[in-house]
């Protein structure tokens, strides 16, 4: 299973949804408090010898907490970058011209961003300092921001069925879902009693959302009902960092703790634990699962390193 | 087309390896939306144009698409791609050549009545005839086949969309009625002082991480008249689409409310139950008290101590350390207040005590001067007494007629000792007066104060006797006197030196033996019965030495006036020692002298 060492720590990772064997690794120097980041666009090879290649890397001046490939264009990526810009990057371009945009409006450290898979044509980005930004790829400023958190939001995910639907988690402990329609969130609920690091929507179930939350648990929610969750799931030893619901298989997500796994959830089960994987040596904060193949999925972590494995498989198994 | 039917087929061949009940192929699988229909359709082949999926299971890029294509099987929606340079690679191995029609995709998703459904018809089919212009082959298959399908589509995609759109307000809204009892407790939340006093924000966070809904916060903050939340959403923009469909939405709400009231009603039930066993807010404001009250405290607590025990460490320079632990045990805080007012008047008296004892020192230094004056003029006095020893044996040897001019001399001689008498008694005062203040403020001394004090005392016998550790300290007194006789009988023994200092004068002209007698009580701390004088060329020599360790001994104790009393005392002992010393030696000496004696005598007794 291919390795790749990156220079800086891991932060995010994404597989492209144009091209099944190309990702994407957002990076920042020095676990992300201070220094340079890195974005790194790799290829996965059939070359056993040489399993990656890079197809481009972009340096920025302050760590890249997330990246987002966009829906409407193959070569486009969106990073969030740790100094409040968002910057726009085009690997069909040479180097020399990118970062093709520098969007700043945030105020503080933009932790991540996400590509309306319907509508194709705009972004949010979510920032620590409480908002939540619409950006499109043709104007220069922000459509809308959208601020009701007391807290740093750490995640914005557009709802994959509702094309003007998203929800947004944030250290202020509470859920919301927004409509970009209305003015103002639609549904606000507290799905933990610590910080929400993390939010997902079910690909399958436009109405299930899973959190996850710095008091070690992921909850499967269904926003209809939002006062009892459907399934709770403990195992992380540490806060989990982030969930992500598989692309293929209707109850299956996949979430990374800072207890250093990436574990494989199927919350429909009585017992939800699927599979965990424990081969990166540091916090683990980026998955991803492909949408073009079926099981393939991928970390990334402050140890460095980034692990492409299919599901069932030991990721570290050469 | 020929090739389009080609290519038609082609793709139907490529979508049905996703769907096709092949084993060996993973069947990739369809939301529930009516996707299952799709292979129906595609095998009938009514999906005249691709679409464009990664894969068709879930495929984020065209959920779109899947979403459109309603659950009858002859009804679909085609989307077509308008940047053919931009296809990727999936697209160019389906040979699909389409434009991508976001916008009907978007009147579609937003109808919901059926004006909407109108429009869109209207718009699909204004798409027709541009499709048309483009390449007008495509528009006949189009026309042919999807006016059924678009047909079917205006309807049932019409009366799919209203349901799925008024189908997401409700979803994505809270549509359980407000819990009273959950409104009651943030009214009380919101009514606390401390609460007030904070930023709306807070509060209003707070209460959504309590749970409460949206329409419950607002009810409470309505309740609350002074709170004015402010509902802070930054909306820049937004299009005229967008807002005239929110309108048509909000027209879908109450409709959808109702349905959603009855799902709800069995929610509510488990909500309510959660409620009792879960946070109470009386908890929370009693919690919010108590902290707040034990901060302020402490905060009170700590600024109050803090300043006397700045003092203290001041003082600590100046004072000994023992009155800092008295003072810091006598500052139990018992009381706040009781505390502030003690620590106060403590400071206090450790500024006026630090002040007294300054006066103190200023008061002995200026003694210790005075003392050095009074020894430097006793010295002087000693000289002249040599002087005078030296002139009357000269006399000695001559007639009467010098008798009476060292008669004379000698008068002048007891003039100055009289002054310097009086000098010294002026002293004296001060000194009796300095042992009580220096003992009351015993522990202000230094060690090496105290050391001083030791040294004097010791040099001084008759140190005015009230000070208690002059008492201990003076136990090798040089003087047979006790200190508490040395107020009366000093002064009687002044006299009694006085006269003895005449006499020396007159019959002891040897300074040696003035010199011998001053020497025994400086060194030596006990008393000693005065030795006979040694042969005079010794006595001379020590007579010669005197005065310096007399000078020297008289600056060394400095600060202590006492001391300075007790040396003055101790050179008007020397005198008498030195007279007595010289009277032995000069036994039987000339008559005259012990007439000059008588005269001196006289005169001191007129003084007195």
């Amino acid at each position: 299973m291919p390795v790749f060492k990156t220079p800086f720590n891991g932060y995010s990772v994404k597989f492209s949804p144009f091209y099944e064997d190309r990702l994407a690794v957002a990076t920042a120097q020095n676990f992300g408090i201070l220094g340079n980041g890195r974005l790194h666009v790799l290829s996965l090879s059939p070359n056993p010898s040489q399993p990656f290649t890079e197809i481009a890397a972009y340096d920025t001046a302050d760590g890249v907490y997330d990246v987002a490939w966009s829906e409407s264009h193959d070569s486009l990526l969106v990073a969030a970058v740790a100094d409040g810009s968002v910057k726009l990057y085009d690997t069909a371009l040479p180097p020399t011209s990118n970062p093709i945009r520098s969007l700043r409006e945030h105020t503080r450290e933009v932790h991540s961003a996400d590509y309306n898979p319907l509508r194709r044509d705009s972004f949010l980005t979510s920032s620590w300092d409480d908002t939540v930004k619409l950006w499109t790829l043709d104007r220069p400023s922000s459509l809308r921001t959208f601020k009701e958190h007391s807290y740093c939001v750490y995640s914005a995910v557009w709802n994959p069925r509702h094309a003007d639907v998203f929800a947004s988690a944030s250290g202020d402990c509470t859920l919301r879902v927004w409509d970009v329609r209305e003015p103002s969130s639609t549904m606000v609920f507290p799905p933990h009693e610590l910080e929400v690091l993390t939010c997902d929507w079910n690909k399958y179930d436009d109405c299930i959302i899973a959190t996850a939350s710095v008091d070690k648990s992921i909850k499967v929610w269904d926003v209809r009902s939002f006062r009892v969750p459907i399934a709770v799931m403990n195992g992380h030893g540490y806060a989990v960092r982030k969930v992500r619901f598989s692309p293929h298989v209707r109850n299956l997500m996949v979430s990374c703790s800072y207890d250093m796994t990436v574990c494989v959830w199927d919350f429909m089960v009585e017992d939800a634990l699927v599979s965990r994987y424990d081969h990166h040596t540091e916090f683990a904060v980026g998955v991803d699962m492909s949408v073009l193949v079926e099981g393939l999925m991928a970390s990334t972590g402050w140890d460095e390193l980034v692990y492409v494995w299919q599901h069932g498989t030991d990721p570290r198994a050469p | 087309m020929a090739k389009r039917s080609d290519s038609s087929r082609g793709t139907v061949h490529t979508l049905a390896q996703y769907y096709s009940p092949d084993p060996s192929k993973p069947k990739r699988p369809i939301p529930e939306v009516g996707l299952h229909h799709l292979p129906d359709l595609i095998k009938r082949g009514r999906a005249r144009h691709k679409l464009l999926p990664k894969e068709v299971g879930f495929d984020m890029s065209w959920q779109i698409t899947l979403i459109q294509i309603s659950t009858t099987p002859y009804s679909f929606t085609y989307i077509t791609r308008t940047e053919a340079p931009r296809l990727g690679p999936w697209t160019k191995r389906q040979h699909a050549r389409c434009v991508v029609v976001d916008t009907q995709i978007e009147l579609f998703n937003l109808c919901t009545s059926k004006s909407c459904n109108r429009m869109a018809h209207r718009r699909k089919q204004q798409l027709r005839t541009s499709m048309a212009t483009q390449s007008p082959t495509q528009n006949q298959n189009q026309g042919a086949e999807s006016a059924e399908p678009a047909a079917n589509v205006d309807q049932q995609g019409a009366t799919e969309e209203p349901v799925k759109q008024s189908s997401t307000p409700l979803v994505f809204v809270n549509s359980e009625p407000m819990r009273e009892e959950q409104v009651q407790n943030a009214v009380k939340f919101l009514s606390h002082p401390k609460v007030k006093g904070s930023p709306v924000m807070y509060r209003r966070s707070f209460l959504e991480r309590k749970g409460l809904t949206k329409e419950e916060i607002d009810e409470a903050f309505r309740r609350v008249p002074d709170s004015a939340p402010t509902v802070q959403t930054g909306g820049v923009t937004q299009d005229g689409q967008v807002k005239s469909s929110s309108n048509i939405q909000q027209q879908a709400q109450p409709q959808a409310l109702q349905p959603g009231l009855s799902a709800s009603a069995g929610v509510n039930t488990s909500s309510a139950t959660l409620s009792r066993s879960r946070f109470h807010w009386s908890h929370a404001l009693i919690a919010i008290g108590v902290l707040a009250a034990s901060g302020a405290g402490t905060a009170i607590v700590v600024k109050n101590s803090i300043l006397p025990r700045l003092k203290s460490w001041i003082r600590k320079v100046v004072i000994e350390e023992d009155d800092e632990e008295l003072k810091k045990l006598n500052r139990k805080p018992t009381l706040v207040e009781e505390a502030a007012q003690a620590a106060k008047s403590a400071a206090a008296a450790a500024a006026d005590v630090a002040k007294a004892s300054q006066d103190m020192l200023i008061s002995k230094e200026e003694e210790k001067k005075l003392f050095v004056e009074v020894v430097s003029l006793l010295d002087k006095q000693v000289q002249e007494m040599k002087s005078m020893t030296n002139a009357l044996r000269r006399i000695e040897v001559q007639e009467d007629l010098r008798v009476t001019q060292t008669n004379t001399k000698q008068l002048i001689v007891n003039g100055k000792a009289d002054y310097d008498l009086h000098s010294v008694r002026s002293t004296s005062p001060p000194v009796s007066y300095e042992p009580p203040s220096s003992l009351h403020p015993k522990s202000y001394m230094e060690p090496w104060e105290v050391s001083q004090v030791q040294n004097s005392s010791t040099q001084v016998p008759y140190a005015q006797g009230n000070g208690e550790y002059l008492n201990s300290k003076v136990q090798d007194s040089t003087q047979s006197n006790g200190d508490g006789d040395d107020a009366l009988p000093w002064w009687q023994r002044r006299n009694v030196r006085i006269r003895e200092i005449g006499n020396e004068a007159e019959y002891n002209g040897n300074g040696s033996s003035y010199g011998a007698a001053s020497n025994q009580p400086p060194p030596q701390r006990t008393w000693v019965p005065p030795q006979p004088p040694p042969i005079a060329m010794a006595e001379a020599a020590e007579a010669i030495r005197r005065p310096k360790p007399a000078a020297q001994k008289d600056q060394m104790s400095d600060t202590q006036s006492v001391g300075n009393s007790s040396d003055v005392s101790d050179e008007v002992t020397r005198i008498p020692r030195r007279s007595e010393s010289e009277g032995a030696v000069k036994g039987g000496s000339s008559s005259s002298i012990p007439s000059t004696v008588e005269i001196q005598e006289d005169q001191e007794l007129r003084r007195e």
